[in-house]
């Protein structure tokens, strides 16, 4: 298009908006105007998040039950939350999230950590052996929990052989004990997760300059002053970010629970989100469910606060 | 302290030769500055030396003892990084007693605390011992890094240019401070820099290197005076030596195989009657005043003292003392007119 069209084109164009709207457009402020682009995202936050929070804060002070549209909802306060802070078994399924979180942080930040110093050479095939221990991380939590329930198999599955190559326990069941259970679910955990702390501490061991540890060389450190000294307060900003990242995940972990053991057997390993979808979902509880989602909400969200207080105070 | 001694250093990274059949001594207590542009191999000979790389021939010897194949730990040898390289997470204090506490030869505290506050004296830094590496001005920094490497009373002491990144009033007032800590250690330095002023002021001795060889070594005076090659001759002095043909400046009666000549600028006079020049610029520098001139075909610096005024596009006449003239030939190496120059070892 020549200049001469394009002008053509675009005078046409404003003959062909309509008076009103043409003038509104002019008179909009810059703004107005960016009101105007950014609108169309807020709407669909607000729909999809900001609004079911808040609706959902609502029906943690009702009797509201989903599966009974049409039974009369009442407003019943703070009872929801009594019940759910009274009961033992809310404590329970805490205690549950609680020692799944601790347990695969602990485990992931050892491994991840020793991985990571291990890899961080650089050797023959390094990036090949980087990309196969990423690969557990980008399978989807659902899939892996599925394909766990294989390997988990007391007769079949490739795990109870394994350990019953090194010591003859008879065929283990995983899933089906009550004592193992949550050992499972900790460990498919650890082994999907792991990668990303052996990523961020990558990250962390790769911003560290050599001449740091030539400096130590020439002051005649050992190993143990030179990780001290410089590799452990360089990593540790990093290694804290993806623990907090992975324990806020692993509280709300639901998927992979799912997948693996339903919360069972019977509910020992029923996470805060397996209990949660019960409630709401098998028996239909709304508003209780609601209550609880909202006390997982809040402790995540203190929880992560003091975090990251914490976190801010050793990046300085 | 010690004598350090390279024997017939080479070390390739790929293709490139960084440093090529580098043999040189520096005595007890001597300030020896390696001198020369970047890619020259200085650092990559400090570093051979310090132990962080291994050569791919030839030797160090640290007092007569062969340290080719030791540690940096093994060797005794303190290096003040350009980068200045303290300790981010610890004080002041504790970059400064960082070397005292090395395992297997770990010093009480009562004298780590002595000695650490003895250094921060010398260095004036002692009214920052309890803060953080990084609370420090560059200034600062550099003294600490300095202050780390006395701490210890090493074999040998290796800076790579460790003034480089000062402003450039604090570079003098290091550079003063510099030699008299190594008068009063009677400490053996090994100095790189690509600052001919900082090797002019420091050293006892000089070493250029260019390309990965050494092509003159002796004192400042002794290169300034007789350079062996154009090279040489443009590394001290600013601003460098003045390279010509021998026609620019009416030098008729050259010695044999002479296909340049090199004068400084301070031997360069403004005449009544003599080869006639242009002032293209003029620099006063307050000491002295630097005026670029053009002549026929070629333009050189000439150095005059400021009560000598002239223009920007005045017309001068000048002369030069033939004694005072440098004759090269086609390769760049001086031509001996009688004059000795030491080269090499």
């Amino acid at each position: 298009m020549t200049t001469k069209d394009k002008t053509t084109f675009i005078q046409k164009l404003a003959l062909a908006t309509p008076e009103p709207i043409a003038r509104k457009a002019r008179g909009l402020s810059d703004r107005a105007l960016a009101w105007l682009f950014i609108s169309p995202t807020i709407i669909l936050l607000l729909a999809i998040n900001i609004f079911p929070l808040l609706w959902t804060i609502y029906l943690s002070f009702t009797n509201y039950h989903a599966n009974r549209p049409n039974m009369h909802v009442r407003w019943i306060g703070l009872r929801n939350y009594e019940r759910i802070l009274g009961r033992e078994d809310v404590w329970e399924f805490m205690q549950i999230t609680a020692h799944f979180v601790f347990w695969t942080m602990l485990l992931q930040v050892l491994i991840g950590f020793t991985l990571a110093l291990l890899i961080n050479r650089n050797f023959k095939g390094a990036s090949f052996w980087v990309t196969v221990i990423l690969i557990p991380m980008m399978l989807s939590p659902a899939v892996v929990g599925t394909f766990w329930t294989y390997l988990y198999q007391p007769q079949t599955g490739i795990f109870s052989y394994i350990i019953n190559a090194f010591h003859n326990f008879g065929p283990i069941d995983m899933i089906g004990s009550v004592k193992l259970a949550p050992w499972a679910i900790i460990i498919v955990d650890t082994w999907m997760w792991t990668p990303y702390i052996v990523l961020l501490t990558l990250a962390g061991l790769r911003s560290i300059p050599d001449y740091l540890y030539e400096a130590a060389e020439i002051d005649r450190a050992n190993s143990w002053q030179k990780f001290w000294h410089i590799t452990f307060p360089r990593v540790l900003p990093f290694l804290m970010l993806a623990v907090l990242f992975r324990g806020i995940e692993n509280f709300k972990m639901f998927d992979m629970v799912a997948e693996l053991t339903s919360g069972g057997p019977g509910s020992v390993t029923e996470v805060v989100s397996i209990a949660l979808k019960r409630a709401a979902f098998e028996s239909w509880k709304t508003g209780y469910a609601s209550a609880l989602a909202i006390i997982l909400f809040v402790t995540v969200f203190a929880l992560g606060n003091i975090y990251v207080k914490a976190l801010n105070r050793v990046k300085q | 302290m010690s004598e350090l001694r390279l024997q017939g250093l080479r070390k390739t990274f790929g293709a490139t030769t960084a440093v090529d059949d580098l043999s040189l001594t520096v005595a007890d207590g001597e300030f020896l500055v390696l001198l020369g542009p970047t890619g020259a191999g200085k650092t990559t000979t400090l570093r051979l030396v310090a132990g962080l790389e291994q050569p791919d021939a030839g030797s160090v010897f640290i007092n007569g003892h062969e340290v080719t194949s030791r540690t940096p730990a093994e060797r005794d040898v303190a290096f003040v990084f350009q980068q200045y390289s303290l300790y981010p997470h610890l004080t002041v204090y504790d970059n400064l007693a960082f070397p005292l506490r090395a395992p297997g030869r770990r010093w009480p505290e009562e004298l780590i605390r002595a000695r650490v506050q003895e250094i921060a004296a010398m260095l004036s830094i002692a009214h920052k011992l309890d803060n953080r590496a990084t609370e420090l001005s560059g200034g600062e920094m550099q003294r600490v890094s300095i202050g780390r490497a006395l701490v210890r009373t090493p074999n040998l002491y290796l800076m790579d240019e460790p003034l480089s990144s000062l402003d450039a009033k604090l570079r003098e007032t290091m550079r003063v401070e510099l030699k008299r800590i190594q008068r009063d250690l009677g400490a053996t330095i090994l100095y790189v820099t690509h600052d001919q002023l900082e090797a002019m002021t420091l050293a006892d001795r000089i070493a250029i290197l260019e390309d990965g060889k050494l092509i003159q070594i002796g004192s400042p005076r002794e290169i300034y005076e007789n350079p062996v090659s154009i090279q040489a001759a443009r590394r001290l002095g600013s601003p460098p030596m003045n390279i010509l043909p021998p026609a620019a400046l009416r030098i008729l009666d050259v010695p044999a195989g002479t296909e340049r000549i090199g004068v400084r600028p301070e031997d360069i006079k403004l005449v009544e009657d003599g080869i006639p020049a242009s002032v293209k610029n003029l620099e006063h520098l307050g000491p002295e005043t630097v005026a670029l001139l053009a002549l026929e075909r070629d333009t050189l610096y000439l150095s005059l003292p400021p009560s000598q005024q002239i223009r920007r596009g005045q017309r001068v006449n000048i002369k030069v003392d033939r004694e005072k003239v440098i004759f090269f030939n086609g390769k760049g190496a001086r031509i001996d007119t009688g004059k000795t120059a030491e080269v090499g070892r």
